[in-house]
């Protein structure tokens, strides 16, 4: 028997094993609600970033609108100044002009593709996703690890961060990531609600 | 260099050499292809998709590995319809696609290098018209949906329709090909 | 002496195995046409750097360090190194210029940058090319990959016919 027709043969035996050997995803298969709304799809949105926005807050950029679509509960616990909340779901109905700057804020950054479809429509200028979401505004507004700095440029550039931290109650820390200072001050979980919690606790949520 | 990067250009090395021993980086091998003279492209395609499928599909049924971890591209159905057939025209023309060309530049051949130049436009100048494009290009936007789902089969029955596919087309095509 | 070819079911199944190690090292699959992307990014921010910026494509590819760090074109760059030793090693490297029997070599560069031109748009408009949609998306089964792919090959044997003065 050739090599071919060996490879031919265990392709065969595989593939016909696989149709009866049950799920490849952890935890058996994916219940069907899920996969109808494409819960874990996300949108093609361009990204802006956390430091970026909250530039634009500070400086109140025209049209700017900042869309939070997490849960109420989540959006009572934290929010970004000047957020408003809305369900991802009914986005089809958000009415824009075009002169707005919509950002849209998830947990974590990820975007339902629903999302972006309903808004594509809209009529909005821009429709951006903040990097990494309300976890992403945590680490680079609220609590930023700031490197020393070595250049006189380099310590400006840091000054300007820390500052727009301050700006929205945060508390920066200038030092070297790996320092205790910075890693006591906000342990680094990967968790938002836990982040939210050490905020609140602080007194600046 | 962190590792990712080093384990990036390692795989890279082992995908130029499978390239080159396949004889993927000579255009008139490519296009053999399209006028039935040699159907190397299809089977070291096919062969590394039903490799890779099988492959995906068993080391996570046994617990290896997360199918989750492993990054599927989304769903775009009109620019990837329309983009296909654009491809598909630029690959006769080349005769090489972008992987091989690099091959066949790094091989020698000069048509290589040019179709790498011409790649360099090509993406440079839609980016460029990026602004007109974007409707188009993040339009249908279906996020990541996959053949089982489409067809709410289970994952294993879409592999062996694969394969049985493909195995079928291998006899096939075996019979069709008259070398040049 | 040039070496003959590999099987091309079994050099298949290796460059099956070196997307399924892509995959399970990395969690991506194999791509080449991003790479490009990335290098038209850098070439726009030399020219222009605030307007490649400004450029929404330009920008996700010149975030988070840009070419210098771009996991793809050190893919490529590793193609390129494993395309040329394997060439050297077997005896198959050779400075020419492939082209169909009837095609002067001018002509032959003009249709591969054309060629490469046009699967420049394609790839961009797809996100990916032979590589990243066709064999990446299609081991994962992905909907659109299996279509960029169906697509590819439908447009190509179309064409074929009308292009043989090229290759025959």
């Amino acid at each position: 028997m050739s090599a071919s027709r060996a490879l031919g043969w265990a392709a065969f035996v595989l593939g016909t094993a696989a149709a009866f050997a049950g799920s490849p995803h952890r935890g058996g298969a994916v219940p069907r609600a899920r996969v109808d709304r494409f819960e874990d799809a996300t949108a093609d949105l361009p990204a802006v970033s956390a430091t970026q926005l909250a530039e634009w807050i500070r400086s109140r950029e025209p049209g700017l609108r900042v869309i939070d679509l997490r849960s109420a509960d989540a959006f009572e616990a934290y929010r970004i100044p000047g957020a408003r909340r809305h369900d991802a779901e009914s986005l089809d109905r958000l009415a824009s002009s075009d002169r707005d700057v919509l950002v849209l804020v998830s947990a974590d950054g990820r975007i339902p593709a629903q999302a972006g479809r309903h808004l594509r429509n809209s009529g909005a200028r821009e429709i951006l996703v903040l990097r990494k979401g309300v976890r992403g505004w945590l680490e680079e507004v609220i609590n930023p690890v700031l490197g020393a700095g070595t250049t006189p440029r380099a310590r400006q550039r840091i000054e300007a961060r820390a500052e727009l931290s301050r700006y929205f109650g945060g508390q920066p820390r200038i030092g070297t990531p790996g320092s205790p200072s910075a890693g006591r001050a906000m342990p680094a979980t990967d968790d938002v609600d836990t982040d939210i919690a050490h905020l609140r606790r602080r007194g600046c949520g | 260099m962190s590792a990712s990067l080093g384990i990036a250009l390692l795989i890279g090395i082992a995908f130029g050499v499978v390239l080159e021993q396949a004889g993927l980086g000579r255009a008139r091998k490519l296009v053999g292809q399209f006028y039935g003279t040699d159907f190397c492209v299809f089977k070291v395609m096919f062969s590394a998709i039903l490799t890779t499928l099988l492959g995906s599909f068993w080391l996570a049924r046994l617990g290896l590995v997360d199918l989750a971890g492993f990054y599927v591209p989304e769903t775009f159905l009109l620019p990837q319809l329309v983009g296909g057939l654009v491809f598909g025209i630029g690959f006769v023309l080349a005769g090489l696609c972008p992987g091989t060309a690099c091959v066949a530049a790094a091989s020698g051949r000069l048509d290589g290098l040019a179709v790498m130049g011409g790649l360099l436009v090509g993406i440079g100048s839609c980016g460029l018209l990026f602004d007109r494009l974007q409707p188009f290009y993040t339009s249908t936007a279906y996020g990541t949906v996959t053949l089982p789902r489409l067809f709410d089969l289970p994952y294993g029955v879409v592999v062996l329709l694969v394969v049985a596919m493909a195995l079928l087309a291998f006899r096939v095509l075996a019979r069709f090909e008259r070398p040049a | 002496m040039q070496r003959a070819y590999a099987n091309p079911y079994l050099a298949g199944v290796a460059l099956g195995l070196v997307l399924l190690a892509s995959f399970v090292l990395s969690g991506r699959g194999l791509g080449a046409s991003g790479a490009f992307a990335s290098a038209a990014a850098s070439v726009a921010a030399a020219f222009d750097a605030n307007a490649a910026t400004a450029n929404r494509y330009f920008a996700r590819y010149l975030a988070d360090g840009g070419f210098g760090s771009d996991w793809l074109v050190y893919e490529l760059l590793g193609v390129v190194i494993g395309g040329g030793a394997s060439a050297l090693l077997s005896a198959r490297w050779r400075a020419e210029i492939e082209r169909g029997p009837q095609l002067s070599s001018g002509p032959r560069l003009l249709f591969a940058v054309a060629g490469g031109a046009l699967m420049g748009a394609g790839a961009m408009l797809a996100r990916g090319c032979t590589s990243g949609q066709a064999l990446t998306g299609g081991a994962l089964l992905s909907v659109g990959s299996w279509v960029f792919m169906l697509a590819l090959f439908a447009s190509a044997y179309l064409v074929a016919p009308l292009l043989r003065g090229l290759w025959r």
